[in-house]
């Protein structure tokens, strides 16, 4: 549509004025409004009369006063003019109103302030984006920090145990350091128990005593042979390790000698024991041996659990030998 | 890092005596743009921008240094021992005022004088103190501050405090005065709100002048009274300009009523 066309409506700047897609206001230099436009009245929900004179002020929070006075006044000045700035406005009824405000100073030919010019947009949608937006950058804030002291809390935990751990690990290397001390300064005072024996097996002994005395003797080098597997447990937890030699030997000589002895420990008591031989290290024997007491000792389950047979008044207790 | 580069420090002028213009809330030392120069004939100026506003190096802003006034006011005092001021003046704009008067407590000697445009020793209002705000509108200033970025965005935040007199920048330095980290300017309202010096107005021995504005609503008159009262050597002048920065809106005025007092 040209000009010259028949019905043509020429745009009245008046018109343009008053209700353009945004508000317009004229300030004076000291802040108070010498011409607003309707656009801007019905978004204040003010009359046109009602606006001349007030102060800008009037129609901003207490926030957005702190800010004109403090930046966007200043700024006013310096640069001659300000744009974005964000503002509720405050409607007549008290509701908010967020707009966006740019705005210019005509000066004269001195540089000297004569009037600001405003234009404000309508900004509700933006403004509710830009909260959103804060709202989301706030959230995701504090589910970081949330993420941040876990892993630090995480981090402590393991760090706790890792040193309980270790020092769980230092008071098992100075048990079995104990273990091997105490180990080998038994031997010396069972060597001179030995000792003894011999030299009272030399002396004359009568039927009783006899036996007694060889009863001992064994006892005693089992016992040098049990401080010597302990030292072997110690050793070899302590990283020494442990030396086997692998042959066929004769396991009952050693398995009877285990029988007697619980057989003396418990007069009374008859054991019937079957004993196979089988490969072992000659040297471990006292291995075999504990593993041997340990399921017909007292402690024994299957003895608890009562499979023990009464027989003729006496017990009768299984021995299983079995090799490791 | 050189104080004068942490606080973007610029001098100019000559004389015997230096004056220190310190700029407050809100923007930066272009604010003196207006009152400076007119002072270099007879005094050596010195400006500079607080840690966290204009042209100073940002990263030097530490959050726990500056949640109190007296850590802005270290700040001044390191600016004057390097520049070895003694009996110099120092000019403060509304919550710097206030810095300034701190600072010249920690240092006698330091200041001569003390001019305080616009200057509030508290601004919420208290039982028989009238400072103009409300403890909640002081709240809700503080709420707010997360809706005013100022076109400022991270990104361009370095490439401007870096380089503020860079001209490539072109339109993108529009609004640069008073262009600050949300956060920063948060946590600066935050403190200066919510500041109150009141038992510090007697213990300062020397002339202090204030300049009260006819309509400041974040210094109102009653404010710059009570520093009148409370300040043992200080001169009142109340000017005709209106709002909270005469010194851009009517430095004439102002200039003349420190011509008067220096």
């Amino acid at each position: 549509m040209t000009l010259s066309e028949p019905g043509f409506i020429e745009e009245d700047l008046q018109d343009l004025f008053e209700n353009a897609p945004c508000g317009y206001l004229s300030l004076r230099t000291d802040g108070r409004i010498s011409k607003a436009n309707l656009t801007f009245c019905h978004w204040t929900g003010y009359e046109p009369g009602e606006l001349v004179g007030k102060k800008l002020h009037d129609f901003l929070n207490i926030a957005g006063r702190i800010f004109y006075e403090t930046h966007f006044a200043p700024l006013l000045r310096m640069q001659g003019f300000f744009n974005e700035v964000a503002l509720d406005l405050v409607k007549k009824d008290g509701a908010r109103f967020p707009v966006l405000v740019n705005a210019t100073e005509r000066r004269d030919a001195e540089g000297k302030a004569q009037f600001i010019r405003l234009t404000v947009f309508n900004a509700t949608d933006r403004r509710r984006y830009e909260r959103e937006l804060l709202a989301a950058r706030d959230e995701l804030k504090a589910l970081n920090a949330t993420l941040e002291r876990r892993v630090a809390e995480e981090l402590e935990e393991r760090l706790r145990s890792d040193i309980a751990l270790i020092s769980q690990r230092e008071e098992a290397i100075l048990r079995e350091q104990f273990i091997a001390v105490l180990g080998h300064d038994l031997r010396n005072p069972l060597a001179s128990i030995a000792a003894g024996m011999q030299l009272i097996q030399k002396a004359k002994l009568d039927d009783k005593t006899g036996p007694i005395v060889v009863m001992m003797q064994r006892s005693v080098g089992r016992m040098a042979s049990l401080i010597d597997n302990v030292l072997d447990f110690a050793r070899g937890r302590l990283g020494g390790g442990l030396t086997l030699i692998r042959s066929f030997q004769p396991l009952e000589p050693m398995l009877r000698q285990v029988v007697d002895e619980f057989a003396e420990h418990t007069p009374g008591i008859g054991y019937h024991h079957r004993i196979r031989t089988c490969e072992a290290c000659p040297c471990r024997y006292g291995s075999h041996r504990a593993a041997v007491l340990e399921p017909t000792g007292e402690r024994s389950d299957s003895w608890r659990a009562g499979r023990a047979r009464e027989r003729d008044g006496k017990y009768n207790r299984p021995v299983r030998a079995s090799c490791l | 890092m050189s104080i004068s580069v942490r606080n973007n420090i610029h001098t100019a002028g000559s004389g015997p005596t230096a004056m220190v213009f310190a700029h407050g809330f809100g923007c930066d030392q272009n604010m003196w743009r207006h009152i400076s120069p007119a002072f270099e004939d007879r005094f050596r100026t010195i400006l500079f921008d607080h840690v966290g506003a204009g042209g100073s190096d940002l990263n030097a802003y530490d959050p726990k240094k500056y949640a109190t006034l007296d850590g802005y006011a270290d700040d001044v005092f390191e600016i004057g021992d390097e520049l070895k001021l003694k009996d110099a003046v120092l000019v403060g704009h509304s919550v710097s005022a206030m810095i300034g008067l701190l600072t010249s407590l920690k240092a006698p000697g330091m200041f001569r004088s003390l001019v305080m445009v616009g200057p509030s020793p508290r601004y919420i209002d208290d039982e028989g103190y009238t400072g103009g705000f409300a403890q909640q509108q002081v709240g809700e200033l503080l709420e707010s501050l997360a809706d005013n970025h100022m076109g400022w965005s991270t990104a361009m935040a370095p490439v401007i405090m870096g380089n503020p007199d860079r001209p490539e920048l072109g339109q993108e330095l529009t609004n640069t005065f008073c262009r600050t980290d949300p956060e920063i300017a948060k946590a600066f309202a935050r403190v200066t709100f919510n500041s109150d010096n009141r038992v510090d107005l007697a213990r300062v021995a020397i002339p202090a002048l204030i300049l009260q504005c006819s309509e400041d609503i974040i210094a109102p008159l009653a404010v710059g009274e009570y520093m009148h009262r409370h300040m043992p050597d200080s001169k009142l002048v109340v000017l005709k300009a209106t709002g909270h920065c005469p010194n851009l809106s009517a430095p004439d005025e102002v200039i003349a009523a420190m011509r008067d007092f220096v």
